[in-house]
């Protein structure tokens, strides 16, 4: 059988009317010509009809055939072997089960329902050999057609939603594999065939295969489902648990939202209107990590109605702040600021700072140790050539420090060139502290840094109003980052690599007297991230779909909140699989499947892949091979004509 | 290889040559080194008397055969020749746009190659040149002279000639009487189309103004034997009138008629005694060159 794999170039066979009209055109147009006089030039009848020179029809002959070739060509036309009969007079008939063993099935009594369909499809069907796929989001069985329906019919029995989303898109591709591509295939698809599901990418089956479409019977009662959880800490021993509830039913409802774990239990009603999102806050007790669910009451989908999570008191992050001279106001100044900035609640971090303040005696490695972050602000200068040592020893591990510059900023400087911890190189003071008529504005953020994403947007419009009245100066190096860099280009917050770890030094000391950003909004967001940016606070708590997990050495198979390996892993259902909609198997779903390109009938065999080599020709390799030797054959032509009528006194320039 | 001076005068050679000066030049002297020696000599001086020598006069002058032979210091006297104004009368219409498939120039290029190479001549020979050129109006007019420079503003003006608008013949020669204040040569260039009736009538007018008239006519080969080979819609420069045909079906025709034309324009030149030369753009300008020296010499 002939097919096309771009049917609608054909269209354009339609111009092959234009080299014939143009060859008509061509014989009889008179070419207009400027003459001196016409004065002795009389009127004359044209020749009716000018020889046909054999010449004239090849030309034409082969620029159809050139245009006919590419357009052919253009449309790939390729060769498949049609369907034939098994043995004379009959053909094989093969039906094949696609059954949708989704979350989403487990809704009411579809399950059961579908099973019924599916039975009830097997006991009546005509075809000689039946066959099964069962998929969620991956193909969970595939059995090729045989004569024999009982195994379907027992895995049929055992079989029971998963928790996963469906994905029907591969479960297609294995059911149109299994066809024998020389038998009438039939596939009969079970499913609730849920939008969120079959809205997706999906591969094409043969024109001529029997698409059945068997849908369950919907269930009409309400279902409410849970759509997320987050907790947030709320002072030292507590947080705040947010349990999001979806209203996934056509009328309002009031619903008691439940929050168990092994110790205690919390109960709240939620007010639901139709189709709306909404909130219910808990406050808990968290002083040790604790396995957590919500829940609600058995509606008509009772997978939604529980959420698995875990509730830990939040990392705590020491934060050490080397304080050597309680007499510099600078180093009392910036910790005063960073100790604020650090201790304030926030809703939006799981995590909580605890600054301590280090006297000159107290910097040494042994308590550095016990550090998560490092600040020395306005201290380097005090730093002796031991304490130098520690610090890149403490760095070493893979630890943060974040140094801030004070009135002795150049010693402090060149000990970091010296030091080798620094690559750039230290020019001086760019600035006048009693003239702060022209502050200076940082340009640009490092867009590979966590900074980048806290001060996306309205957010960086303070940072960017920030006045900056003096600076340290340096030439920057290839090796250092800037996360900050003045309008000037000059960097003002530089990221340094010092072995595993990380330190932070900016170009100005965070006081009054150097700047004002002590005093803006975007103070706090900046030293909280920059803090952070060394220490994960995330990798403590996995999240998980159902489905996610099959990439995991250890898949679950069952929502559930569970402690392996230090980490806290909370494994829940896709909250996707509780939407009621469904597309249309009428017209949308069949128009889909059959607009793709075809491949069933070109395999050779149930197994292989589409795209294999199989009984098709392909034919666009051997028309543009006739395209060229056409295109050749009329240049030859043209040559030779235009040639024998230059010899006949040629046509004068054209007016 | 040596080149034959015909070569020279070859438009499909001249033609090449932009610079109308040096075409004039290429031209002129090709075709007079290719003439006898003695055809030419006395040119602008003519012998009139002997006298006695006077000394201190240029030695150059005395006549040593007559010293020879009676042993007598006589110099030779000579007369200047008057010099004689020619006046170039070139049609620049729309019709001299024509250039066919076995032409190296248009009709327009052909006339103003013949023109330039007259008034070289004729400066060389000490002549006053004039120009006049037109379509409709008179579009190009040089006072004649035979002062430095006076070449150059002549070529310069064939320079800026293009072909275009109908040729009023007839007001060219009115304005054109006008202007003559002497005696002298009138060179007429024209393809003459269409005016072969009123142009001989009026070009004797300028005979009765004691000048000689020498015509000629610029035509294409084509103009001659129509030759295109394949159904044509001719359109006529001067008045964009149209008519198509079949030069196969209407040639026979077509050259009777031009034969007619050009017999009718033959015996129109006799009867006013202008003399009449037809030439083809393809024709070396051999033709009009010698065509010119022959009316010079005998005005002189």
């Amino acid at each position: 059988m002939l097919n096309f794999g771009n049917s609608l170039f054909l269209f354009a066979l339609a111009g092959l009317a234009v080299p014939i009209l143009l060859h008509l055109i061509n014989r009889e147009l008179a070419v207009s010509l400027k003459f001196p006089s016409i004065r002795f030039i009389d009127r004359s009848q044209l020749p009716r009809r000018e020889k046909r020179k054999l010449r004239d029809l090849l030309l034409l002959a082969l620029r159809l055939l050139l245009f006919a070739a590419t357009v052919l060509a253009f449309a790939k036309p390729v060769w498949v072997t049609p369907l034939t009969t098994v043995a004379e007079g009959t053909t094989l008939e093969q039906t094949i089960y696609l059954v949708d063993a989704s979350s989403s099935m487990a809704r009411g009594n579809q399950w059961q329902a579908a099973k019924s369909a599916l039975r009830n499809d097997l006991a009546n069907t005509d075809a000689a050999e039946v066959g099964l796929v069962a998929y969620a989001d991956r193909v969970l069985i595939q059995m090729s057609p045989s004569t024999d329906p009982d195994p379907i019919e027992n895995f049929i029995q055992e079989l029971q939603p998963s928790y996963s989303a469906g994905n029907p898109g591969t479960a297609i591709e294995t059911a149109v594999r299994l066809f024998n591509p020389e038998a009438k295939s039939r596939l009969v698809i079970v499913s609730d065939f849920q939008e969120t599901d079959w809205q997706r990418d999906l591969p094409g089956v043969a024109e001529d295969m029997d698409l059945v479409f068997l849908r369950p019977e919907e269930s009409e009662a309400p279902n409410i489902g849970i759509a997320n959880v987050n907790t947030v800490p709320v002072g030292k021993n507590q947080a705040r648990v947010l349990v999001m509830v979806r209203n996934h039913s056509t009328e309002a409802q009031t619903v008691p939202v439940t929050l168990n774990s092994e110790s205690d239990s919390q109960e709240k009603l939620l007010n639901l209107s139709a189709g709306q999102l909404g909130n219910v806050t808990f406050t808990v007790d968290v002083e040790e990590p604790r396995a957590m669910s919500a829940n609600l009451p058995a509606d008509s989908y009772n997978r939604d109605n529980s959420w698995h999570f875990w509730i830990a008191p939040p990392p705590v992050v020491r934060v050490y702040a080397f304080l050597p001279n309680l007499d510099e106001p600078q180093a009392v100044n910036a910790f005063y600021f960073f100790q604020t900035a650090l201790e304030v609640e926030s809703d939006s971090d799981w995590v909580r700072f605890e600054v301590t303040a280090l006297n000159r005696g107290f910097f040494e490695r042994s308590l550095l140790e016990e550090a998560d972050v490092l600040v020395i602000p306005a201290a380097g200068a005090f730093l002796r050539d031991g304490q130098w040592d520690d610090l890149k020893a403490y760095l070493d591990q893979g630890r943060t420090a974040i140094m801030l510059p004070g009135e002795s900023f150049p010693r402090q400087f060149r000990s970091l060139e010296r030091s080798g911890m620094m690559a750039s190189r230290f020019l001086g003071l760019a600035g006048n502290t009693n003239e702060r008529q022209t502050p200076y504005h940082f340009g640009s953020i490092n867009p590979s840094s966590r900074l980048s994403q806290t001060f996306a947007d309205a957010a960086s419009k303070d940072l960017f109003l920030v006045n900056v009245y003096k600076y340290v100066r340096l030439q920057k190096s290839d090796l250092d980052t800037t996360l900050i860099a003045f309008e000037n280009g000059e960097p003002a917050l530089i990221s340094l690599a010092v072995g595993q770890g990380t330190l932070y030094a900016s170009t100005f000391a965070f006081d009054t007297s150097w700047t004002d950003l002590p005093l803006r909004n975007s103070f706090l967001p900046l030293v909280r991230e920059l803090v952070q940016e060394g220490f994960n606070t995330d990798r403590l708590r996995r999240q998980f779909f159902i489905e996610e997990t099959q990439s995991l050495p250890e898949p679950v198979v069952e929502p559930s909140a569970f402690e392996l390996d230090g980490q806290f892993w909370e494994v829940n259902m896709n909250p996707s699989e509780s939407i009621a909609g469904t597309v249309d198997t009428d017209q949308w779903l069949p128009a889909l499947l059959s607009q793709k390109p075809l491949y069933a009938n070109a395999v050779p065999g149930a197994g292989t892949l589409p795209g294999d080599s199989g009984p098709k020709t392909e034919f666009w390799p051997w028309l543009l091979m006739i395209a060229l030797i056409c295109i050749l054959l009329e240049s030859l032509l043209t040559g030779i004509k235009d040639t024998a009528q230059s010899s006949s006194l040629g046509r004068p320039n054209p007016v | 290889m040596a080149v034959a001076y015909k070569d020279f005068l070859d438009p499909a050679h001249l033609t090449r040559i932009e610079n109308y000066s040096l075409m004039a030049k290429t031209a002129v002297e090709g075709f007079l080194s290719g003439m006898h020696r003695s055809v030419f000599h006395g040119f602008g001086t003519e012998f009139l008397q002997y006298r006695n020598y006077v000394p201190g006069e240029d030695l150059k002058y005395l006549d040593w055969k007559v010293y020879a032979k009676r042993d007598e210091l006589v110099t030779k006297v000579y007369q200047e020749e008057t010099s004689m104004n020619c006046y170039f009368v070139v049609d620049a219409s729309a019709s001299h746009h024509y250039q066919g498939e076995r032409a190296a120039c248009t009709k327009l290029r052909y006339a103003c190659m013949i023109a330039a190479s007259l008034a070289y001549l004729a400066t060389r020979q000490g002549d006053n040149i004039s120009l006049f050129a037109y379509q409709d109006t008179i579009v190009e007019a040089l006072e004649p002279g035979h002062r430095t420079g006076q070449l150059h503003r002549f070529l310069q003006a064939l320079t800026r000639l293009q072909p275009e608008g109908q040729a009023n013949h007839e007001r060219l020669l009115k304005s054109m009487t006008h202007h003559m204040r002497s005696r002298g040569l009138v060179v007429y260039l024209s393809d003459m189309l269409e005016a072969e009736e009123t142009l001989p009538r009026m070009l004797q007018n300028l005979r009765f103004q004691h000048c000689d008239v020498l015509a000629l006519q610029i035509l294409d080969p084509d103009e001659r034997d129509l030759p295109h080979g394949y159904p044509v819609r001719y359109i006529d420069s001067e008045t964009e009138k149209e008519v198509v045909a079949s030069a196969d079906a209407v040639r026979g025709e077509y050259e009777k008629s031009m034969d007619q034309f050009m017999d009718d324009l033959k015996n129109g030149y006799r009867r006013a005694q202008v003399d009449y030369k037809p030439l083809i753009t393809t024709d070396h300008l051999g033709h009009a060159l010698s065509q010119y020296l022959h009316h010079r010499e005998s005005l002189a």
